[in-house]
């Protein structure tokens, strides 16, 4: 190789790397040109640069790049790529030269160049194209169809025409898919009749269904007026299935009056899966012309029918349907009575709030329930009056369901009124209903300290049920004055409160329960209190967003109080998760105390494995190596050995050493 | 690959009446879709920024190398010409066929398409806007994209968010919406959306069980695929989501690659004023393949 053409290579690859990495792409400028040119001439350049040349040449290259390109077009390696370059080139000499190439390329690269004239839309290309779409040769064939599709002219439809009836089974699709593009291009130039003809002549073949489904579509789409409706009527009659619902398509976009008619007419004398697809279709279009038609539908018949006409009737909103869904809330068939409740619950009219209200106003408790059920779906807040009175109800289970309901649609606003029904309320069904919706109310709040404050002032006075109740919600509101209240209540004489109080604690979502519970735990003579307490505790230290020191900090402190098993356990699968050398150091002791041996060798190679993870260094890996043989040696089952063995093996690959 | 790419899809399906759906599942999800109607119901008053997230890792500069030549394996267990399909021929290297194809221009989307693909899908069809393209879109000197605004005709904004410190979401694929109302985010791996007013979370069931009823979409991807393919109706993630969603995603590459601001005209879909940017809208296609 000449010197000039290796440094011709080596421009133009720093060309192409330069700027960032190696890899990277970087694109060339229009003064690289004549660079990338050279390249792709030079034949003993590697393929590698002549490619990233073509490719470069797609973005920045004009007419000079042309005639090389194209001298590549009937290269095997290469040909592909030239065209990579040529088919955004906006140059007309582009087409000339691919024009040229139809008549001497041969093989797969002759059908790429039929894609790129194509996909250009050359109309010069027509004469070379519709000759090659005959040319007996079924791939190149077949390219030459779809180009000529995607040329789209009044010369194109000739020859695909031409081509259609001699044409060979394996290029039949592909003449079809040419004349439907040619059709399209019409149409949208204007030519309509000359567009229906093609798409007339297409639906009427043997083709395959996408292709006489997708032309019968068209035909109609493209029709207007009177022509249209009499061909739409024809096909919804269609005993051929795939035309019959391209007929149904066809409708979905043609919102008139007379298409609506057309349908519900159809649709009376189809059998029932006919008869759905038609139904969904009217309630697609929003037509409320059709909600008679739809609503008797969903009156009677069979089921599947009545489904799709409830569902229909829906969504086309007429407010008359809404007396019939309620009537169909009793319907014998369940997949109708259903359907008639999802009905109501999404009834965009608000006629069907109404009804709604109606129906709880009876005296059928099951009835009342149902309707509390789609006030909540309906989200029915200014039935909330309703429910206040609801809640008093002498039914039970419509009472629970009323109070539930309040928590549901209600807010802070009626907090006073909850507060009141939880002082009378007397059942554990009410009580439960009511912590439910007090729960709910106060955490939609935006003041948390101010709803903390209205469930603390009740509570000295409260019975004991009662106050359960508050000191549950007082935990989920949380705050610095709920702690303190409930704190206080975890010293109650009342078992029952004294437990739910230590109960709210142990679960506290907030470290600055932390101390509280440190400190209880100490001080308590009950053995089931001090593991509640240490949960808590322990809980709150792998929380939050604390750095993993201020984590050990917390473990260290309860270290000390731990006496028991169970406690012992605790403190290990805290320190488990704590991601630290500190935890395996504070771990290590209870690798000597035979009662938790394995548990402690268990988070010792849990933390170590978190330590080690990743390519990077660890300067602590020394320091594991100790621990982690010992926990090697505790374990006595197998799978745990082998997992210690493994990390070991890391910490010491990590540490250095051998 | 290209929006002629995408064009052709929306084409296709049409001519042919196909049902199509693509695989942006989260169109079909609780959470994601509470989120979208959180906006179009007007939770979160005048929405005027959408953040999506692209993938953390990668880069919007792709790579051009070619990995090192390795043997065909027998045709029967690997079909190399077939693997590559319409794309330019290059060496065998197994690392494409595990995974390794990604961020190689000639076969990925750049991190920007990686979650891209699904986060502009979504918030697209949240805000809207599932049929058109941004207008504009807005360089940023970085080597991700992260920062790119790209503006809708309403004015709305599109915010690509790499998010690598997880201020924004603590998943993959999230999508964040801001209002002058409030805000909403979600992404893969949430329990429940976060919102600016935990109030709104009593609404969940009422938001997505109206939501199925009003569309008739249920949440299950797949269960919609059937369902249109029975009743023709459009799929959530219909030809058009997917093609305008992807079009956003090649538009900010373009962008990145060509290091300056974009126009673009979501009708002709084309850019404005800049034939350079144009000529990336298609790739000539490996022989025999075509359209």
């Amino acid at each position: 190789m000449s010197k000039s053409r290796i440094h011709l290579i080596l421009v133009v690859t720093l060309l192409l790397v330069c700027a960032g990495s190696s890899l990277a792409q970087t694109v060339a400028s229009k003064s690289d040109e004549p660079k990338l040119i050279a390249v792709v001439k030079d034949s003993s350049a590697p393929l590698k640069a002549r490619v990233d040349a073509c490719r470069q040449l797609a973005i920045v290259g004009g007419k000079d790049s042309i005639a090389p390109l194209a001298a590549l077009l009937g290269d095997e390696q290469l040909s592909h790529m030239a065209r990579y370059a040529l088919q955004p080139n906006p140059d007309p000499a582009v087409d000339e030269a691919l024009r040229d190439a139809l008549g001497t390329v041969k093989g797969r690269p002759l059908v790429g160049v039929i894609h790129t004239v194509g996909y250009r839309r050359d109309a010069k290309a027509v004469g070379a194209l519709g000759a090659l779409a005959n040319s007996g040769n079924t791939v190149v064939a077949s390219a030459a169809m779809r180009a000529l599709g995607s040329i789209g002219n009044p010369a194109a439809v000739q020859a695909l025409r031409q081509a259609l009836p001699k044409a060979p089974a394996e290029c039949k699709l592909d003449c079809c898919e040419g004349l439907l593009r040619c059709a399209e291009s019409l149409a949208a130039d204007g030519r309509r009749q000359d567009a229906i003809a093609i798409y007339d002549q297409l639906y009427k073949t043997d083709a395959p269904h996408q292709v006489r489904g997708g032309a019968l579509r068209a035909a109609i789409v493209t029709r207007q007026g009177a022509d249209r409706q009499k061909m739409l009527k024809e096909h919804l009659g269609d005993e051929d299935y795939i035309l019959f619902s391209a007929a149904v398509q066809a409708s979905q976009g043609i919102r008139t009056a007379q298409a609506t008619t057309t349908l519900i007419d159809a649709m009376k004398s189809l059998p029932a899966d006919r008869q759905i697809l038609v139904i969904q279709s009217l309630g697609l279009r929003g037509d409320q012309d059709a909600a008679p038609a739809v609503l008797d539908a969903a009156k009677s018949g069979d089921a599947r029918v009545r489904v799709a006409a409830i569902q229909a009737v829906t969504e086309l909103g007429d407010a008359a349907a809404v007396p019939v869904m309620v009537q169909l809330l009793d319907d014998g068939d369940r997949e109708v009575a259903k359907a008639a409740q999802d009905s109501l619950a999404t009834f965009p009219d608000q006629e069907a709030d109404g009804a709604v209200m109606r129906m709880f106003a009876g005296d059928d408790a099951a009835k009342q329930r149902l309707a509390l059920d789609l006030m909540g779906r309906r989200r029915m807040t200014g039935s909330i009056p309703t429910l206040l009175g609801a809640a008093r109800d002498a039914d039970s289970k419509v009472r629970a369901d009323a109070i539930k309901l309040i928590g549901d649609l209600g807010g802070p606003d009626q907090l006073p009124a909850m507060l009141d029904l939880l002082a009378n309320a007397k059942t554990p069904q009410d009580l439960a209903a009511i912590e439910q919706a007090l729960t709910a109310i106060c955490l939609k709040a935006t003041d948390s300290k101010a709803e903390a404050d209205k469930l603390i002032a009740p509570l000295d006075k409260a019975q004991s049920a009662q106050k359960v109740v508050l000191l549950r919600v007082l935990g989920a509101v949380g705050g610095p004055g709920a702690l303190k209240a409930v704190a206080a209540c975890a010293k109650s004489d009342n078992a029952d409160v004294r437990s739910a109080a230590i109960r709210e604690l142990s679960t506290w979502k907030t470290v600055d329960a932390a101390p509280l519970l440190l400190a209880m735990a100490r001080e308590t003579s009950n053995p089931s209190e001090k593991t509640l307490f240490l949960r808590g505790y322990l809980g709150l230290a792998v929380r939050g967003n604390m750095p993993p020191e201020d984590r050990l900090a917390m473990c260290r402190q309860a270290a000390g109080l731990v006496v028991r098993d169970d406690e012992k356990r605790l403190l290990l699968g805290t320190l488990s998760n704590i991601e630290s050398p500190g935890s395996v150091d504070l771990i290590a002791p209870y690798m000597d105390d035979a009662s938790c041996r394995q548990e402690a060798a268990l988070a010792t190679v849990t933390v170590s494995e978190k330590l080690l993870r990743g390519e990077g260094p660890a300067p602590f890996a020394a320091k594991l190596i100790g621990p982690l043989e010992k926990a090697a040696q505790a374990f006595t089952d197998n799978d745990l050995a082998k997992r210690a063995g493994a990390v070991l093996a890391r910490a010491k690959s990590k540490a250095g050493v051998n | 690959m290209t929006i002629a790419e995408g064009q052709a899809v929306v084409e296709t399906a049409r001519r042919h009446r196909r049902v199509y759906q693509s695989g942006l599942q989260r169109l079909s999800e609780g959470n994601f879709t509470f989120a979208n109607e959180l906006l179009r119901l007007g939770y979160l008053g005048k929405v005027h920024t959408l953040r999506a997230h692209i993938a953390p890792w990668d880069a919007a500069e792709m790579r051009h190398d070619w990995l090192p030549e390795q043997p065909l394996p027998p045709k029967e267990e690997m079909d190399w010409d077939a693997w590559l399909g319409p794309c330019p021929w290059r060496p065998y290297n197994s690392e494409y066929t595990r995974g390794g194809w990604r961020n190689h221009y000639d076969f990925h989307t750049s991190c920007i398409g990686e979650w891209g693909a699904h986060t502009f899908a979504q918030v697209q069809v949240a805000a809207g806007l599932a049929d058109t393209s941004p207008v504009d879109y807005k360089y940023v000197a970085n080597d991700s994209g992260d920062g790119m605004v790209a503006t809708f005709a309403n004015g709305m904004k599109l915010v690509l968010e790499r998010d690598m410190a997880g201020k924004i979401w603590h998943g993959s694929c999230g999508v964040r919406y801001e209002g002058d109302q409030g805000w909403v985010a979600i992404a893969d791996g949430y329990s429940k959306c976060e919102v600016s007013n935990p109030a709104w979370m009593a609404d969940f069931k009422k938001l997505v069980d109206d939501y199925m009823a009003r569309t008739q979409r249920p949440m299950n991807h797949v269960r919609n695929f059937f369902d249109c393919v029975k009743s023709r109706r459009q799929t959530v993630a219909n030809p058009v989501v997917m093609h305008r969603s992807m079009s956003t995603v090649h538009a900010a590459n373009v962008c990145m690659w060509l290091k300056r601001d974009m126009k673009f005209d979501p009708a002709k879909e084309e850019f404005v004023n800049d034939a350079e940017a144009n000529r990336f809208r298609s790739r000539a296609m490996r022989e025999p393949w075509t359209i």
